[in-house]
């Protein structure tokens, strides 16, 4: 009897261990998301739904690299959607002139992404960390002009197609895409887990609390800037790639610094320094505006219309809570938590008296 | 290449010059009161120049059709001029003064919220059909003969942009130079605390500044709509950009630096325009820019600034 119990209970801590453990969430979310496209497939979800949700997903890997960038390196940029556009670009690029060679696109994607980071961070990284926005938004201007006139690249005002992609001989469906673009996701999330939890992490964190303090550590601070801008630089090129896999078009006019500022603003309204609140930030930026806005009348007539929502969300958190969405979750359960006990304690006041 | 030509050039430099200068002004003018760089400065111009548009075309000439357009236009651009100062005093004293947790990079951010804002309310506010901008004097062109059979010929309107352009900037240094403002602007700029210290009152200093950078930016907005025909909300993004290049390119340390950046960037990109290339003149100017501020990080007039702990 007494042995048993015992060993019922090493399960339980087994499985309360198992969902403690980081990446248990990541594994979670990749199943919901498989879910979704399985819910797609039976008719359950609409499929355009499912093709919403996928592009949520993408800005939700590129926001993960711009989690790293704004929450712990304390940098801003505004190249983010230059850089989606290159990797898209350069999928199509290499679909359209080499054959369907995921591999060489790849590494392709990531070269240029380190080239481009690293040139335009050291510059800018240089002198002081505020000159990285002003000098990624000129770099997505001429990024802009690059995709509009470099036309035998890429196909100039209208943008780049590509047929189906295929894998080793076999033509990939849109739901296989979806599952390629749902591991990417977990690799992605877990490498911004395991980079947050290193010293790596830790150095940027130092970083942006006090640059000068972290220098008087020995922290060098222009290498873990850089460092921190080139991964995110990269993780958005892996998300452009992703992008023109599962769309299968790209044009100059959709990375313009308005994709930007929605990407920073799902970041910041989501939770900074959280990858679930990237998720819920992104959900709720392109998400909400996509899934619902987009059917009301007011918002169909107005485009840029649901901006203002973005915009002015992006101002109160950072004005009055920098932690963002995900950290009101936090706050709440420790508000009831407190609340409950307040309840509990007056009430065995009133039962047993003041002792 | 003749001299007509080249003088046509740098005429067309010059003008850009003008409009670039203002913004640039502003953008420095913000730089050294808040320290922070405001991204929102194209989009408030941007604002006032569909305030300006819309208040001559669907307002002034329909109710008072009598009335010379100069006078109403110089009537709507000093309008467009009051909006953009009110925007630019009101994030300041609503928005960043409120902020709680504020560094460079938060502001920044704020700044860029301001953007998603303000190109959302652009079509909400004045309809989502382009406007055309009023452009009375662009009939009267001046032609100066300058040797050769052709004469040179100078668009009034772009004439005019770069005199009032230059009265406005010398106001402007002359007002930082000796009145109180621009002495508090100074003190604020080297050191906002010791400032505040000695009396100077930062606060206003800092919001004059937002709103004068505002109104600048509405006046350059004014004068350069014209120059693309018709309105959209991305007509200033390139103005930005390029002054915000001509900051860093000047070095931030200085009001005259960023200036004289202003009219090189300009004057560069039309003769990578000539002689390069027509596509990527752009491009080559970003380029030869990051290249000046790899050899000299502080701008081509900045100095460093030894930061204390």
């Amino acid at each position: 009897m007494e042995n048993k119990k015992t060993s019922q209970l090493t399960l339980l801590n087994r499985f309360q261990s198992f969902t403690k453990h980081p990446f248990f969430g990541i594994f979670l979310a990749a199943f919901v998301m498989i879910l979704i496209q399985v819910l797609g497939n039976s008719g359950i979800l609409k499929p355009s739904a499912v093709d919403i949700l996928a592009n949520i997903w993408i800005y939700m890997i590129v926001g993960l690299g711009f989690t790293l960038l704004l929450g712990y390196a304390g940098l801003a940029s505004l190249g983010t959607a230059g850089f989606i556009g290159v990797g898209s670009y350069v999928i199509g690029f290499v679909f359209n002139q080499m054959g369907m060679n995921f591999f060489v696109a790849f590494i392709l994607g990531v070269v240029l992404a380190i080239i481009l980071g690293t040139i335009v961070g050291f510059i800018s990284l240089r002198i002081e960390g505020m000159y990285l926005a002003i000098i990624t938004l000129g770099l997505s201007e001429i990024l802009v002009e690059v995709f509009k006139f470099w036309t035998p690249v890429t196909g100039g005002v209208n943008g780049v197609q590509i047929a189906r992609p295929e894998f080793f001989g076999k033509v990939l469906e849109r739901e296989e895409v979806y599952f390629i673009l749902v591991f990417f996701m977990v690799v992605v999330m877990i490498s911004v887990v395991n980079i947050i939890a290193s010293p790596t992490g830790r150095a940027m964190l130092s970083i942006k609390n006090s640059t000068s303090a972290a220098q008087a550590m020995g922290i060098s601070v222009l290498k873990y800037r850089l460092m921190t801008f080139v991964i995110s630089t990269v993780i958005a090129v892996i998300g452009g790639m992703l992008y023109m896999t599962y769309n299968r078009a790209t044009t100059p006019n959709m990375w313009s610094i308005a994709l930007s500022l929605n990407i920073l603003a799902a970041v910041v309204i989501g939770g900074s320094k959280s990858i679930w609140g990237v998720g819920l930030g992104s959900l709720l930026i392109f998400g909400l505006d996509q899934l619902v806005l987009k059917r009301i009348e007011f918002f169909q007539v107005y485009g840029n219309a649901s901006f203002i929502l973005n915009g002015a969300l992006i101002i109160l958190v950072v004005m009055f809570y920098p932690g963002g969405i995900i950290r009101m979750f936090k706050d709440l359960s420790n508000f009831t938590k407190k609340q409950i006990n307040g309840i509990i304690r007056s009430y065995k006041e009133y039962r047993y008296g003041k002792q | 290449m003749d001299l007509q030509q080249l003088l046509t050039m740098i005429f067309s430099g010059l003008t850009g010059a003008a409009f670039l200068a203002l913004i640039t002004m502003a953008i420095v003018l913000i730089f050294k009161t808040s320290y922070t760089t405001n991204f929102a400065q194209s989009s408030i111009a941007t604002f006032s120049a569909y305030t300006v548009t819309a208040f001559f075309s669907k307002y002034f000439q329909v109710n008072f059709p009598n009335s010379s357009p100069v006078t109403l236009l110089i009537i709507s651009i000093l309008i467009g001029i009051i909006v953009g100062f009110a925007f630019g005093v009101a994030i300041d004293v609503f928005i960043i003064r409120k902020s709680k947790y504020s560094n460079a990079i938060t502001k920044q951010m704020i700044t860029m919220g301001m953007i998603l804002v303000i190109s959302g309310l652009l079509p909400i506010t004045f309809g989502i059909f382009p406007m055309a901008t009023p452009k009375p004097l662009s009939a009267v062109v001046y032609q100066i003969p300058v040797g050769g059979n052709i004469p040179l010929y100078l668009p009034s309107h772009n004439l005019i942009s770069i005199i009032i352009a230059i009265i406005v900037l010398s106001i402007m240094f002359v007002a930082m130079k000796y009145t109180k403002w621009g002495l508090g602007v100074r003190a604020t700029a080297s050191n906002e605390v010791v400032a505040s210290m000695m009396g100077v009152n930062t606060k206003f200093i800092t919001a004059m500044s937002w709103g004068i950078a505002g109104g600048l930016g509405a006046l350059a907005a004014a004068l350069y709509a014209p120059t693309v025909y018709t309105l959209s909300p991305d007509i200033m993004i390139s103005l930005q950009v390029n002054g915000f290049l001509a900051a860093v390119l000047g070095g931030f340390s200085s009001f005259g630096g960023p200036i004289v950046a202003a009219i090189i960037i300009p004057l560069a990109r039309v003769f990578a325009w000539k002689f390069v290339s027509n596509t990527w003149a752009n491009a080559i100017v970003y380029i030869l820019v990051l290249i000046i501020i790899l050899i000299k990080p502080v701008g081509l007039f900045g100095k460093k600034i030894a930061k204390k702990v």
